[in-house]
């Protein structure tokens, strides 16, 4: 029998609240600034729209030394008059758990995924640590849909700045839309609704938690289980999402080495269902769709238009092992135009996406280094994004990316067949 | 009948002694050509295997044979590969029919070389090891320096490439006890030397331009760190 990933004193825990309908986990590590809004956000959601239902908030802590744990503990929500239409049949618990194994929110999820299951929960939802705009509604928007309307993943549709969640608008969202056919707009968003049956099916796999899904990996490994192994899935719109300010470009490199190394492992897993699939769909959605205005943000053009120009000087012998002739002549001619007149064409891009994809299944070189020596070229795509989009309203943005995403479809037949060469 | 004697006498001397050593040369030839059948069928055996595995993609995923096509060998790596294993068994099998003669001088050279070959292997492997074991860490570097922006990534790659180049090679010379201590001890010096020939002419020859440089980094980190990106990228 595998070793549980829970410590005694959580399993005693579990143990004696039994069973629960609705488990709300909520991975931590040094998040003693936001965690108390996001505990009394989520307590609020639950008592206010599931108070038939026993409730239990799960978070999960990486070792934080700021004193997070103290505040989750602490954190009551001491009046619900405001917010309340009745009263709530059960007080909702917490259990305050650290989590074991590789440091990450995906070891994290796997601990609240453990102790869902162990309470038989009907649903569960995760949300993160770090959010500064999650109300009550959002814990409605993830949950209601597997509780009434039988929905096994729930994920969440955000209104975000234009120029936010550029790996996903990039890569992620075009190309797992390209490749399974769901048109899931934030397919690491980082908040999710599941079934029962689909966490029974996220715990069958333990060993996935040994990789990279174990970090930034997890949010897609587990979209796109959803969608490849069958189970209905749907989006739900939260508003505004807006973060705990962190440096974004501080561990740029891990993250795109983790969220693409995971796409792309992903494709290796799932080829049978992906290479039959033509065309994209979408998806039903929930919640009520309103505009929100976000805060301006900085972007440091040079920075990344610098970036992308060392790449070309410093890197091509790396991509000369992959890249085609023909991009790399028409990378060396992007690095001559100075910054303000930038440009990325989306075509260009795309074939990038695809020919780095191709390298990884074909293993040319070392699979990290692929993936690594990707952080130059995105740097540049996103520059020429903001360039593109100054004066562009966040609807324009929105249409831009579709025909990014038009673009990853129409060159998958190119992609498909490259691979498909690569198996015989 | 006494001159016919001594005529025929060193002829039956020579035919004594060709009888005594014909069946070993025999031997010999017989094992030359079995030898040389089976080293050919080792090499035909060894073509197909190769074919089936894969090897020549193999060889292309690790730089193989982009490495050869620098050093303008037109052959390919199994083409290499399968000369190797012949000319290998080859030398195996003239080194087999050579002991079947049973000289003296010969067998000591041969049990002289059989001794050394597991010492030349290991060198050969220590080298090939070094080569990419350079190779794959002097491109994780530079692949890490280059999405940390550092400006000088390439030299700094190609340094830490050479570096463990002169050690392996080091390594796999004294391994084939060629001058013994001496390589290592060159080794050392020139690693002490560069230290030491960068500090001085970093530290004292370019004191001011060190400090310009310096300064400049200083500003420069400021300047970045002053206008940091404030969107998320996931």
């Amino acid at each position: 029998m595998p070793r549980s990933i829970l410590s005694k004193e959580t399993k005693k825990r579990v143990k004696e609240y039994k069973n629960a309908d609705i488990v709300v986990g909520i991975p931590s590590y040094n998040n003693s600034r936001t965690i108390a809004h996001v505990i009394k956000a989520v307590s609020a959601g639950l008592a206010k729209h599931f108070a038939q239902y026993r409730c239990v908030i799960v978070n999960s802590d990486g070792g934080s030394n700021d004193g997070t744990l103290d505040i989750v503990k602490d954190t009551v929500v001491e009046d619900f008059s405001a917010i309340l239409i009745e009263h709530p049949r059960y007080p909702v618990h917490k259990i305050v758990t650290p989590y074991h194994g590789i440091p990450g929110k995906g070891s994290a999820f796997h601990t609240i995924f453990e102790i869902a299951s162990r309470l038989e929960a009907k649903a569960c939802a995760v949300v993160d640590s770090d959010l500064r705009s999650i109300t009550p509604e959002w814990v409605e928007g993830l949950l209601e849909p597997v509780v009434s309307h039988g929905f096994d993943f729930v994920a969440p549709l955000y209104q975000r700045h234009k120029y936010d969640g550029t790996i996903t608008n990039s890569i992620v969202y075009p190309l797992t839309r390209a490749l399974y056919g769901k048109r899931i707009r934030q397919p690491i968003g980082g908040e999710f609704g599941i079934s029962k049956n689909l966490v029974s099916h996220f715990l069958k796999d333990k060993e996935i938690y040994t990789t990279d899904v174990a970090r930034f990996g997890i949010d897609i490994w587990m979209t796109t289980t959803a969608v490849a192994s069958g189970f209905k899935v749907c989006q739900s719109f939260l508003g505004a999402k807006i973060h705990d300010h962190k440096d974004p470009g501080a561990d740029l490199s891990s993250m795109m080495v983790q969220v693409a190394g995971s796409v792309f492992n992903l494709m290796e897993r799932y080829y049978a269902i992906w290479a039959r699939v033509t065309h994209s769909d979408a998806v039903p959605e929930f919640g009520f769709k309103f505009e929100v205005s976000t805060d301006p943000v900085k972007v440091n053009l040079e920075r990344m238009v610098e970036g992308f120009n060392q790449g070309i000087s410093d890197l091509s012998t790396v991509w000369e092992k992959f890249l085609s002739p023909d991009v790399l002549t028409q990378l060396r001619k992007l690095a001559k135009s100075n910054i303000l007149e930038f440009r990325f064409p989306k075509k260009l891009w795309v074939r990038i996406i695809y020919e780095f994809a191709l390298a990884y299944h074909k293993s040319v070189i070392s699979r990290h280094h692929i993936l690594g020596s990707l952080t130059p070229l995105y740097l540049g795509r996103t520059a020429a994004f903001v360039n593109e989009n100054l004066e562009s309203t966040s609807v324009e943005v929105e249409n831009e990316i579709e025909r990014l995403c038009l673009e990853f479809e129409k060159q998958k037949p190119y992609f498909l067949s490259h691979f498909e060469k690569e198996r015989l | 009948m006494t001159l016919s004697l001594s005529l025929s006498g060193p002829f039956i001397l020579f035919w004594e002694r060709l009888e005594g050593i014909a069946p070993k040369i025999l031997e010999v030839i017989l094992i030359l050509v079995l030898g040389f059948i089976f080293a050919w069928v080792a090499k035909f055996l060894l073509g197909r295997l190769l074919k089936i595995i894969r090897f020549e993609d193999l060889c292309d995923r690790i730089g193989l044979s982009t490495a050869l096509a620098r050093a303008n060998v037109r052959r390919s790596p199994s083409d290499i590969f399968k000369l190797i294993v012949y000319w290998l068994v080859i030398f195996l099998v003239i080194i087999l029919s050579l002991s079947a003669l049973n000289v003296q001088v010969v067998n000591e050279l041969t049990s002289s070389f059989v001794l050394y070959l597991p010492r030349f292997f290991i060198a050969v492997l220590v080298l090939i090891f070094g080569y990419f074991l350079a190779k794959f860490t002097a491109r994780a570097l530079l692949i890490a320096l280059v999405n940390a922006q550092v400006k000088s990534a390439k030299p700094i790659s190609l340094a830490v490439h050479f570096m463990i180049l002169i050690l392996f090679v080091t390594m796999g010379i004294e391994q084939l006890g060629i001058a013994k201590g001496v390589m290592m001890i060159t080794y050392a010096i020139l690693l002490g030397g560069v230290v030491l020939a960068l500090a001085l002419a970093f530290g004292l020859g370019g004191r001011d331009m060190a400090k310009d440089f310096l300064e400049k980094k200083a500003k420069t980190a400021e300047k970045s760190k002053k206008k940091p990106d404030e969107f998320t990228h996931i």
